[in-house]
């Protein structure tokens, strides 16, 4: 028992001083506990999902979305197939995700009862493990279900990978080999018999078309040739120290990243001839399951949330104080990785892992050291605060002699260049040849100042270029280039607007960079340079340090943290505080920082120091765009949806991005298409647009982690407002049409109406005039009256009665002449008191028998007088006498009314004749009713009357 | 689940055609130690309980929290149980599973195995897989396994005053005499 307490005990206290990458712990939810990652997965680079204990999650590097239908529902693994994000459960339940539900799957055929453990798939094929059931395969309608029983080594299955044409098992029983053979499934199980170095296989995963990697319990990795059907590479079982193998992540041919139980990330890289193993401490988060996002972080699934490594960009190495003073740090110089070296106060310290606190002393110096510089022989050159120059070879300190400006001065900056040494004092610049038989003794070959023409005696940086110029970094004079003859100076002009000017370096490419003085960074390329400040996104304008690697990427010190350019995003990537892996504090004093001849650079920080990678994989930093969901009236709609309706006019957009780079950084502009004539800027993820008029819109919202927008990712959604129905051109037109067709039959209407009214009124007129010249008509008034004179010799009472009857007929003349009808009643009265009259005159010779139903008399009507002017005509144009009397019949239907008399006319024609007829029809006609018809039939006058 | 393993072996121990498959524990140690930079904490239960089937080669084992002695001070043991284990809740940790290796166990000799199981603490159960040793002497096993339990994969929270009192990863160490069943 002591001895096992001993054993770990000695585990724990040999801390080793290594390098590793950053790693930042990240929680699930909101109450901090603990939820437990079982896998993840990025789907088409854009969000990180999460099978959790708790369910599903999305993450876009900021914060995490749970999918509620998996609420509580422990999700073993999650996978994408096929363009699909499918999840399996505990409970062996899988199902696909379709916007923010899962779609189950229900098949009769497919019903795992025990947990899922694994999801994969090809274009065709899903593969299905289960913790209990083997493995079932899917695809094309149908489904075969693989077991123990069918032939497997094991029903627990915890991983499959198809490579060319076979489909590979884990199991604890070895690697289960499952091909198509004459129409049927052959299984095969590789074990350590066949090289294997553990039977229980964990992890299989894709190493490129034919390859697969494989990763077990106890005995480590091998790498699986599907072509050969054997290993290529393998661990050996005894010999592998990490513990049992979580998971694999391929990066390229032949490299993958391990992720081990006993909390190891290992690099593995078989490509380039031996197969090289690093492994770094994950400290005390266990990674699981692995995953990588396009900006080259390593995500971890563990068992109480989520972790990040930076392994693929940046590593640190973590230096305990108080051997490593970060506030006395003066310089640092690399050649290779493993001489990096330390100046802190007066002596010089070398990166040695082997010892306690990692850093072994190597010299001191009498004043404080200010500078240091390697070159390629391993030569170390360091500067003084005012002791001037030493050079460190062959474990010997020597001070460098030569010249009277550097030898006791301040040192700023040494550069080593071809066989020329460069050193920059408060005097300006020494241009010296080295001595190789006596270092310590250079020969100044020229010296540059302001007055020959470098703009300034005081140069922070020399910075040799690969073609051999050295650059000067000036303070005053902005950048000054020596070719060997002639100066080239920049200060403000072809743009670098600054001055001072604190460090130089050139990348991958051959553009210059220039760290300035609160003007942030120039670059120098093609003849002209090109500012990178707060707008394109970097934090401090005030740029201490420059360095570049081997891969394009360069590398800003500034205090409030460093930025990295990349150069494929064209946008920088930020470390400070909030990446939340303690880059709490930086270095102020200028170009504290190296490159090893590798083309890692180097920058410390209160911790310890950073190394930023080579990036041999070209990762994007932009960040993922999308629009999440489209609302009308705060509904969510289907997406697919683009025309609504006019008053449909309140659409809502709710977007996300994703950035695993900087999404404290992500800001937002959009604009609607018509509706918008400038670009909104915000932070906000949503955006209403109200009362929007009928139209057509485009909505673009971009993303960028700086206020620069020029390569920004846009996501759009179009959509239609139509006009109201009312508002249609055709309705209008329609409704345009159907007005002017009223107005215009109104008028005609209107007019007909007047017409006929001044007709009416004409007729009228001729008709009272007529009735006027009856009534006064001689002839009548004439033969009255001498009847009368007759009747009052004769009978005086019969003349009373006659005169009474004369009166009447006069008045109800007077009174129904203005009337435009009257009942066949009152009609009737006016022609019996005509026919007493006329019967009084012409005795016998005159007669009329009328025979109307008593309902039409009472209820019809007619033209007023139209019957008296028949009888008037009559008695006007016949012969009336007692030889030939005149026998006039008025008889009458429902519809009309008809009065005839023999026709027996007078041999001298009355004037006037027809006026009356004439009258009768067009006061009828203008009463808008049938016309009179009248005419001679059968040796009679007959007149037919319509009846109203 | 562990109840149903339990009785099933149980009654399978009931049968005498399968008797001297099942073993049981006759005897066992377990101890922990927890190695933080300010204090170091052991303690050790006897009680273990368990089957073992060779033939099927499944197990189940169980330990009561609150069997456990030892410790630097009372205080610590009953912080131990009521803070960190809360045994009221979880009164026992078990091991239910099977041995992956395909080694006859009855016949004499040393064998290095594999354990693969749910191993269940503070309620919250885990896929484990367990190196042990097993020494078949004279129809009896000896058992020997250690591995170790990081408390934030049981959600075992440690207070932040405790920090540098109480490992993160404790160190288990198991010892069990087994004997068939009669």
């Amino acid at each position: 028992m002591r001895s096992v307490l001993l054993i770990i005990l000695f585990f724990i206290t040999t801390s080793v001083i290594a390098q590793q990458p950053f790693i930042k712990e990240l929680w699930l939810n909101e109450n901090a506990a603990p939820v437990r990652v079982n896998d993840l997965c990025f789907a088409s680079g854009r969000f990180l999902w999460l099978a959790t204990d708790n369910g599903l999650y999305r993450y876009n590097g900021r914060s995490f979305i749970h999918i509620s239908d998996t609420l509580k529902r422990p999700v073993t693994c999650v996978g994408e197939v096929s363009g699909s994000i499918w999840i399996g459960l505990r409970d062996g339940t899988a199902g696909r995700l379709r916007g923010n539900k899962i779609e189950w799957l229900n098949s009769a055929a497919v019903h795992p009862s025990s947990a899922i453990t694994a999801i994969r798939g090809s274009e065709a094929l899903m593969y299905l493990c289960t913790e209990d059931e083997g493995v079932y395969i899917m695809g094309g309608g149908i489904s075969y279900h693989l077991n123990a029983t069918t032939g497997l080594s094991d029903n627990f299955v915890y991983d499959a990978c198809l490579v060319a044409d076979e489909l590979l098992l884990a199991t604890d029983r070895g690697m289960n080999r499952v091909s198509l053979q004459n129409g049927k499934l052959t299984v095969k199980v590789m074990t350590t018999a066949d090289g294997l170095p553990d039977n229980i296989v964990r992890v299989l995963r894709p190493a490129g078309k034919s390859r697969a990697w494989i990763g077990t319990q106890a005995g480590g990795w091998a790498l699986y040739d599907a072509s050969k059907k054997q290993l290529v590479s393998a661990t050996q079982a005894d010999d592998w120290p990490w513990g049992q193998v979580n998971d694999i992540l391929p990066s390229d041919s032949g490299e993958c990243w391990v992720s081990t139980e006993d909390r190891h990330l290992l690099h593995v890289q078989t490509a380039a001839g031996p197969v090289t193993v690093s492994a770094y401490d994950c400290g005390l988060v266990k990674p699981g399951k692995l995953a990588a996002d396009a900006t080259g972080n390593i995500w971890m699934a563990t068992n109480s949330g989520l972790a990040m490594s930076t392994a693929n960009y940046a590593m640190t190495l973590r230096l305990p104080s108080p051997d490593y003073r970060f506030r006395e740090l003066t310089a640092v110089a690399a050649a290779g990785d493993s001489a990096v070296f330390l100046a802190m106060g007066n002596a010089l310290y070398q990166l040695v892992a082997a010892e306690p606190y990692g850093l072994k002393k190597l010299l001191q110096t009498q004043a404080s050291i200010s500078c240091v510089t390697v070159d390629a022989a391993g030569t170390i050159w360091l500067g003084t605060f005012g002791e001037g120059l030493y050079v460190y070879s062959q474990n010997t300190l020597k001070p460098v002699h030569g010249t009277s400006t550097i030898e006791g001065s301040h040192i700023l900056s040494i550069a080593r260049a071809g066989n020329k040494l460069w050193i920059a004092s408060l005097n300006g610049v020494e241009e010296m040849q080295m001595n190789p038989s006596d270092l310590s003794h250079p020969v100044l070959v020229r010296h540059h100042n302001k007055a020959s023409g470098i703009g300034s005696d005081y140069v922070y940086q020399l910075f040799a270029d690969r073609e051999g110029r050295v650059w000067m970094a000036t303070d005053g004079g902005g950048v000054c280039r020596f070719d060997g003859k002639h100066y080239q100076t920049w200060k403000n002009e072809q743009g670098l607007t600054s001055d001072v000017v604190y460090a130089l370096t050139e990348d991958a490419q051959g553009s210059i960079w220039a760290g300035t003085l609160e003007k942030g960074v120039f670059r120098f390329r093609n003849g002209s340079w090109k500012q990178f400040s707060k707008t394109q996104g970097i934090q401090n304008t005030n740029v201490f340090a420059v360095a570049a690697n081997a891969t394009g990427q360069v590398i800003l010190a500034a205090e409030e943290g460093i930025d990295m350019w990349y150069p494929n995003s064209g946008t920088f990537r930020h470390f400070n505080r909030r990446l939340g892996v303690h880059i709490d504090s930086l270095l102020t004093s200028p170009n504290c920082i190296a490159r090893t001849r590798e083309g890692r650079v180097i920058v410390p920080y209160e911790h310890g120091l950073i190394w930023f990678e080579n990036q041999p994989h070209t990762y994007s930093i932009s960040p993922a765009l999308q629009i999440d969901q489209v609302s009308l009236f705060n509904k969510r709609i289907d997406a697919q949806r683009h025309l609504f309706a006019h008053d449909e006019n309140h659409i809502s957009f709710r977007y996300t991005s994703s950035s695993f780079a900087n999404p404290e950084r992500l800001n937002y502009r959009y604009k609607l298409d018509n509706h918008d004539t400038n670009w909104t800027y915000t932070s906000d993820e949503a955006v209403s647009f109200v009362q929007l008029l009928p139209g057509s819109y485009t909505f673009h919202v971009q993303a960028s982690l700086s206020a620069d927008f020029s390569r920004a990712p846009e996501a759009l959604y179009r959509f239609s407002i139509t006009r109201p129905f009312w508002k249609t051109p055709g309705f209008i037109v329609a409704v345009l049409i159907l007005l002017g067709g009223a107005i215009y039959a109104y008028i005609t209407l209107r007019e007909r109406n007047i017409t006929k009214l001044a007709l009416l009124q004409k007729e009228h007129l001729i008709y009272e005039h007529e009735y006027l010249k009856s009534q006064v008509n001689p002839h009548f008034l004439f033969n009255s009256l001498n009847t009368l004179v007759n009747i009052i010799e004769e009978n005086k009472e019969a003349a009373v009665d006659y005169t009474v009857h004369l009166s009447d007929l006069y008045r109800n003349m007077l009174s129904f002449k203005d009337q435009d009808l009257i009942s066949l009643e009152d009609e009737f009265g006016i022609i019996d008191n005509y026919m007493y009259i006329q019967k009084t005159r012409f005795g016998e010779a005159i007669s009329l028998q009328w025979d109307v139903p008593p309902q039409v008399m009472r209820t019809a009507r007619i033209v007023p007088l139209a019957l008296q002017m028949l009888i008037e005509n009559a008695l006007k144009h016949n012969i009336v006498s007692v030889v030939k009397p005149l026998n006039i019949r008025i008889f009458a239907d429902e519809k009309n009314l008809t009065v005839t008399n023999p026709l027996q006319p007078k041999a001298s024609k009355e004037r006037g004749a027809g006026i009356g007829l004439a009258n009768i029809s067009m006061r009828y006609r203008l009463l808008g009713k049938d016309t009179v018809r009248y005419g001679e039939q059968s040796g009679a006058f007959v007149v037919v009357l319509p009846l109203m | 689940m562990l109840r149903l393993l339990f009785f099933s072996l149980l009654m399978m121990g009931g049968l005498p055609t399968q008797a001297q498959a099942i073993f049981e524990v006759q005897q066992a140690e377990v101890s922990f130690f927890s190695n933080a930079p300010k204090e170091l904490i052991e303690a050790v239960s006897k009680s273990l309980a368990g089957v073992l089937d060779v033939q099927r080669k499944t197990f189940a084992f169980k330990i009561g929290i609150s069997s456990f002695k030892g410790f630097n001070s009372p205080l610590q043991r009953e912080h131990f149980n009521e803070n960190y284990l809360e045994t009221v809740f979880y009164p026992e940790a078990s091991f239910v599973g099977k041995i992956i290796e395909d080694d006859d166990l009855l016949r004499e000799g040393s064998y290095t195995v594999r354990t693969k199981g749910k191993l269940k603490i503070h309620g919250i159960e885990q896929e484990r897989i367990i190196r042990s040793t097993i020494k078949s002497e004279r129809g009896v096993l000896h058992i020997h396994a250690e591995f170790s339990v990081l408390l934030a994969d049981y959600n075992i929270k440690i207070p932040m005053v405790v920090n540098n009192k109480l490992s993160p990863e404790i160190k288990v160490s198991v010892q069990i005499t087994m004997v068939a069943r009669k």
